[in-house]
């Protein structure tokens, strides 16, 4: 099995996420491609995201509508969910933490040991986040989660009965 | 009666864990919960009939490492096996969680099918 590159890594998002979605969301989800994004193009409703650390540090996170959120609980749980509750934003805690933890576990070869904290979920409408500061590529969330990236996020957006979602990532090599 | 423990920091798990184990037809009469290892060692004290504990690695307060080396560590009357159901999944995780006193492994996202053929060791199956 060929060593994940930061070339390709957007094929093991991809699959880690349908590894995630057919196992434990009965939802049929379709990937289309990939590309970068400048994080102060980003809006949302929601966002969960897990940081990692070790040799490469950064973040793994799920944007979604809040629709989208609600769809997926509904079918994680079995059962009909109407309202962004803390279920929705325990769910999408757990999904991210599921993609994050498969992923870690596949690109171990080339990024090394990582640790991945406990997820964050912020949960609002039409949400943003910008750098707070450029010219050290700190990557700063209106809320105050931070990271250290030199990158646009990489995103790669999935759909499903007409929502959609992007599973992104940013990643640093620590000196 | 059989009584398990799930601890993990994710309600939505417990539940998805929960309604697995019922659908696959293991047998569980009563379950109990906790958020984190504290929440855990609570549970434990005051539940010395638990037959199983399912076991988050990565929690807030008391990870499930430390919970289950802490567990270990006390003179209970009897031995409650301890499966470890994490995304934690690389070998020397594994290693680390069994040396610690972890007796069965489950990586998520785990099959319904999955889950049942790693408690069918620890639970009877109808």
């Amino acid at each position: 099995m060929p060593a994940t590159t930061y070339d390709n890594i957007v094929e093991d998002i991809i699959s880690c996420t349908n590894e995630v979605f057919e196992t434990m969301i009965p939802m049929e989800i379709k990937c289309d491609g990939s590309f970068y994004q400048k994080e102060d193009m980003i809006s949302t409703d929601v966002i969960s995201l897990v940081s990692f650390t070790g040799e490469h540090s950064g973040i793994i996170a799920f944007f979604g509508t809040t629709n989208m959120a609600i769809k997926i609980t509904s079918k994680m749980l079995g059962m009909e969910i109407t309202d962004m509750d803390q279920d929705v934003k325990d769910a999408m805690g757990e999904l991210t933490n599921m993609i994050g933890g498969n992923l870690k576990n596949k690109v171990f070869e080339t990024f090394g040991a990582m640790h991945l904290s406990v997820p964050i979920v912020i949960a609002g409408a039409n949400m943003s986040i910008s750098s707070s500061s450029k010219e050290k590529g700190d990557v700063k969330f209106s809320t105050g989660v931070t990271c250290d990236s030199t990158n646009s996020w990489m995103m790669t957006p999935f759909s499903s009965e007409g929502e959609t979602f992007n599973i992104g990532l940013v990643v640093k090599k620590n000196d | 009666m059989t009584k398990v423990l799930l601890v993990d920091d994710s309600a939505v798990m417990r539940k998805i864990i929960q309604r697995n184990i019922k659908e696959t037809g293991l047998v569980v009469d009563e379950f109990v919960e906790a958020g984190d290892g504290n929440q855990a060692l609570d549970k434990v004290n005051a539940n010395g009939d638990l037959d199983l504990i399912l076991l988050d690695w990565n929690m807030p307060n008391m990870s499930g490492i430390e919970f289950v080396k802490t567990l270990r560590s006390l003179n209970l009357s009897k031995r409650i096996p301890v499966v470890m159901v994490t995304t934690e999944g690389s070998d020397a995780k594994v290693s680390e969680a069994k040396e610690s006193g972890a007796d069965g492994y489950l990586t998520k996202p785990f099959t319904a099918d999955q889950l049942r053929d790693t408690l069918g060791d620890y639970l009877l199956v109808n």
